[in-house]
């Protein structure tokens, strides 16, 4: 019977330990969706420096979605979601963006891996528009910028639409 | 999918059909047109909630596309259920909207 209360006793310890590790290995997942305004611009596949270099480096593009999700930690689902129903004599309709994404932290401390990948719809629908758009972002590495990478990542890019969604992961100091 | 949609069809014909509970005031002038704008508003509400629960049943196919990107079934299984859970939440919301037309 002790016996049994001791491994219970353990097993407390070992998951509260785990939680505390979870917890102090959470990021802050940022993300960002743009669109091309200028025919002539191009998105880089990196965007090194900080947010305003970042934003400023978008000259040719419009900002669609800023998303700061704080605390995500391995196996996240995260649901971001932008878009307007509109009423209108043909029905209601979605303008906007819809994600789904997946948030995975494999390794541990400094030589931790992060990765973000989902499924983004985005909806021009209403006013005799009827586009869906379904974009399928492959898992990518992003860069964490506490760990001296002050960069943006080009997740996934529409060429049709002039659509990209960049990401990385920073923490509060 | 049609379990779900089956649920949500029997939910609201539940809603429809339970006794609601009522007040024995009587209402003129500006209480009917009150109530008129509220059960307006409700039906616009309930209009969004149905179209984005139509929306997000029929997105639950798309995950099948994140395993053929690669992804490990695992965390696409995940992703699944999340979108599970907030289609229940959606149809909760739904049969609450339901229930106060």
């Amino acid at each position: 019977m002790n016996r049994i209360f001791f491994y219970i006793l353990l097993l407390g310890m070992f998951g509260f330990s785990a939680q505390e590790v979870q917890a102090k290995d959470s990021k802050h997942v940022n993300f960002a969706a743009f669109q091309k305004l200028d025919p002539k611009f191009e998105f880089d596949p990196i965007v090194l420096g900080k947010f305003s270099d970042f934003i400023a480096a978008m000259d040719g593009a419009q900002v669609l979605i800023l998303s700061h999700t704080a605390d995500s930690v391995h196996g996240d689902v995260i649901n971001i979601q932008q878009d307007v129903l509109r009423q209108s004599a043909e029905g209601l309709g979605d303008v906007g963006i819809n994600c789904q994404l997946s948030f995975l932290a494999e390794g541990m401390g400094s030589s931790t891996v992060y990765e973000l990948g989902g499924l983004c719809r985005i909806l021009d629908v209403g006013n005799g528009k009827t586009s869906k758009l379904l974009a399928v972002i492959p898992m990518a590495g992003l860069p964490d910028t506490t760990q001296g990478v002050d960069a943006w990542v080009l997740l996934y890019e529409d060429t049709v639409s002039g659509i990209a969604f960049y990401a990385n992961v920073s923490t509060t100091h | 999918m049609k379990k779900s949609l089956l649920a949500i069809t029997l939910a609201a014909a539940f809603a429809l059909t339970a006794p609601v509970t009522s007040t024995e005031s009587v209402s003129f002038g500006y209480q009917q047109a009150h109530a008129a704008t509220d059960s307006i508003d409700g039906m616009k509400r309930l209009n969004l909630i149905l179209k984005k629960l139509r929306d997000a049943m029929g997105s639950m196919k798309d995950f099948d596309e994140l395993e053929k990107a690669g992804l490990n079934k695992k965390d696409v299984d995940r992703m699944r259920s999340a979108m599970e859970d907030k289609i229940r939440q959606m149809m909760e919301d739904a049969i609450y909207a339901i229930r106060s037309l």
